[in-house]
């Protein structure tokens, strides 16, 4: 297909291969971490026996609950990626563990260490730090080196989180945060190409941008759907995502306005720049199937604190995103635009927040 | 309702009617606990009562009086409880003849004395008697509209005397649920919160707290419908309990009803008077019932994930299934912080207190309590009566 120019660096046999059990193993670190410093935190309580034969629960209503709580929520969307992460492990091998492990490790423990700062109570163990960690981690390309991995982690979170106020106060999807200011500072180690020349796939996005459209129609369906390209690691993944996220889509953790929205942005915007010229546009499938599209529908744009709630803000940030999205593709500088298209979405987000269609005020 | 409920979310909203048979009388217990907080009582320790005598008036606007439950002594006093032991026999007072007044001003004077809220009572143009239960669980309203209907009737009567309305609406949740002379029917969805005052107005009227129109629930209806007929105050109250609806004397301990009822009660369970979206919790069995109170439950210790003190995640679920269309997310965090004026301008007078944004809360805010100390801080007072 193409030549290998350079040979690359043999990977280097590093000692965190004990890592493998990233996923796991952060939960339990999430779990232990957040008993042990409650644990050094809370004042030694002592309930004294009352008078009374009876103590009963006081409270304002309502007194049923649905029963989706946060952890429950983020449990399920991780549960949701799962299959993209053994899917990345296949096709990426032991690169694709280390980069996941490392990510989700460090997102806990910065979590938790920021929360400590802050003088919060460490609610590690609510999963979001979990899985902005995995998202994170399945953007990046697999080969690429801890530092990055591990400062791009703890960006998101900081920057990305913590100095807003945690969770619920971010104005843009956190794990973006990390990706953005890694892709820009250190893009020769972002960029998919240069990382992952010893890879048998191809990148489609960028055969698109410098070899043209005939480079392009080299990637069928198949492929491009089971996961044989290049991209973020699990962003690659389409077959494994789009199962997971019709999951929390059918399980009610996210609406399906957004998701369909940005889908269908994605693919009218492409459908218009082809229909322009079908000698330089590819198919809209084509753009769907590649790069974070999939991954960016269901996981990144819904993301709660940073898109907004009504049903049409829904679909008009999903539209914009989507809109977005092609437009870096085709005039941008970069072969993948979708986190800095959702980023631009979530700036819009306030704004479309304000439509609040008036309630049937007739009958 | 017991451990079962936690199941299927369709089932905890359903209002359709699922009683059947009689009305059961609650046995008459041997004290009453009547709960005299921001009352003036009208008789002292010691005093001997006959049923039906007034034992303390409320002094806000439009407050029925309270009346002694039953012929007793009372034996003990303080702020905020007179305990009345029964006597073995009961004796009553005269009965008044509530339908020989036909001014409007003493008619309504009347009434309170004779111990129902008149508040909402005013002239207007539509009468709108709501026949749906107001919340998942009590099914008073749709059983005294198929077993009561001459009381209601009377006290139809007495009401459109005072409202003159042009238009009477009775408002049901399903075809065949009874209905009342010279009304017209109007079906609502059998799901909370589509019982509830506000939401019925606005299927009548279009809008959720109409000026021209009186909204009167069926149960206060029929509370004036047996004042016409039996002359006597209003000295008891229609239950739902386990699933079959009961005639409690007010001022019954709770505890009575319970170890009637065989229902258990564990440490930290929840004892709730009235229903799970807009009913207020018990700290003590010596608690009495109140007038109002339509149902009695109890909500095992860890049958739901516990309120926390966390900050709002922003999921937009509050936002999503309020039924008035506010800001809840909104209203809330300016309400935890102090900005109450903030929280008034998010919508905060609209919010009639249904309960749904907690319910929906993955965080588990304490979404009403925040919604109602926004409301004390703003307007002095919550729609839920006796918060807490």
């Amino acid at each position: 297909m193409h030549e290998v120019g350079t040979s690359r660096p043999e990977p280097d046999r590093d000692p965190l291969r004990p890592m493998l059990l990233g996923i796991p193993g952060a939960f339990c670190i999430s779990i232990i971490t957040t008993y042990v410093l409650r644990g050094m935190s809370m004042p030694n309580m002592l309930i004294k026996p009352f008078s009374t034969p009876l103590l009963l629960t006081v409270s304002a209503p309502p007194y049923w609950h649905c029963g989706r709580t946060v952890p429950r929520m983020m449990g399920e969307t991780i549960l949701a990626l799962i299959p993209a992460v053994i899917m990345a492990l296949v096709h990426f091998g032991f690169d694709a563990a280390r980069v996941v492990s490392l990510s989700c490790v460090t997102a806990v423990l910065t979590e938790a260490l920021c929360l400590r700062i802050m003088g919060r109570d460490i609610c590690i163990d609510d999963y979001s730090a979990l899985l902005t960690g995995l998202l994170f981690a399945l953007l990046l390309p697999a080969s690429a080196p801890w530092w990055l991995v591990v400062l791009g982690s703890t960006l998101s979170i900081v920057i990305g989180k913590a100095v807003f106020g945690g969770l619920g106060a971010n104005p843009v999807c956190i794990p973006l945060v990390g990706w953005a200011i890694c892709r820009v500072s250190w893009g020769h180690v972002m960029d998919i190409d240069f990382s992952m020349l010893s890879s048998e796939f191809l990148y489609p996005l960028s055969q698109l941008k410098y070899y043209g459209l005939e480079a392009a129609r080299h990637f069928s369906w198949v492929d491009l759907l089971m996961g044989r390209q290049l991209g973020g690691l699990g962003a690659v993944q389409i077959i494994p995502l789009l199962a997971g996220g019709i999951f929390i889509v059918v399980r009610g953790h996210i609406r399906p306005h957004i998701p369909a929205a940005f889908l269908a942005g994605v693919l009218a915007t492409a459908w218009f720049f082809q229909l322009s010229d079908p000698g330089m546009y590819a198919p809209p499938l084509f753009h769907v199937l590649t790069g974070s599209v999939v991954l960016g529908a269901f996981f990144l744009a819904p993301d709660h604190a940073s898109s907004p709630s009504g049903n049409l803000s829904m679909v008009l940030f999903g539209l914009i995103c989507g809109a977005m999205v092609m437009f870096i593709r085709v005039y941008g500088i970069y072969p993948d635009g979708v986190p800095f298209a959702i980023l631009f979405g979530n700036m819009t987000a306030p704004l479309l927040d304000l439509i609040h269609p008036k309630r049937r005020e007739r009958r | 309702m017991s451990r079962q409920v936690i199941i299927m979310t369709k089932e905890m909203f359903s209002l359709a009617p699922a009683v059947h048979g009689e009305i059961k009388d609650m046995p008459r217990p041997r004290e009453f606990h009547l709960d005299i907080r921001n009352c003036i009582a009208q008789v002292r320790k010691g005093a001997t009562l006959r049923q039906g005598d007034v034992v303390a008036e409320l002094p806000l606007v439009g407050s029925g009086r309270l009346h002694a439950p039953a012929a007793g002594k009372v034996s003990l006093m303080d702020q905020a409880c007179m305990t009345i032991k029964a006597l073995p026999e009961d004796s009553l007072v005269d009965a008044e003849d509530v339908m020989a007044l036909h001014e409007i001003r003493p008619l309504v004077r009347k009434l309170r004395d004779m111990g129902i809220t008149t508040s909402s009572l005013k002239n207007a143009g539509t009468l709108i008697v709501n026949g749906v239960n107001s919340e998942p669980g009590l099914q008073v309203a749709t059983h005294i509209l198929r077993e009561c209907r001459q009381t209601l009737e009377r006290g139809l009567e007495l009401v459109l005397r005072i409202v003159s309305p042009s238009d009477t609406v009775l408002v049901l949740s399903g075809p065949d649920q009874g209905e009342l002379t010279g009304c017209r029917t109007v079906v609502v969805p059998p799901v909370y919160p589509h019982g509830l005052p506000a939401m019925v107005a606005r299927h009548v009227t279009g809008e959720d707290m109409p000026g021209n129109a009186v909204v009167l629930d069926v149960t206060a209806l029929y509370e004036i419908g047996r004042v016409v007929e039996t002359g006597m105050p209003v000295t008891e109250t229609l239950m739902t309990i386990k699933g079959e609806n009961y005639r409690v004397r007010i001022g019954t301990p709770v505890h009575c009803i319970l170890e009637h009822l065989n229902i258990p009660v564990h440490a930290r369970d929840r004892v709730i008077l009235g229903g799970p979206f807009c009913g207020r919790t018990l700290y003590s069995l010596d608690q009495g019932v109140d007038k109002g109170d339509h149902g009695l439950f109890v909500i095992p210790a860890s049958s739901f994930s516990p309120v926390q003190d966390s900050p709002c995640i922003s999921c937009g679920e509050c936002i999503r299934h309020c039924p008035a269309g506010l800001r809840p997310d909104l209203i809330t965090r300016y309400a935890e912080f102090g900005f109450f004026n903030k929280s008034k301008a998010a919508g905060l007078v609209r919010c009639f207190e249904c309960g749904l944004c907690g319910f929906y809360c993955p965080a588990r805010r304490p979404m009403l309590q925040y919604i109602r100390l926004a409301r004390k801080e703003c307007f002095f007072k919550t729609i839920g009566k006796k918060v807490i």
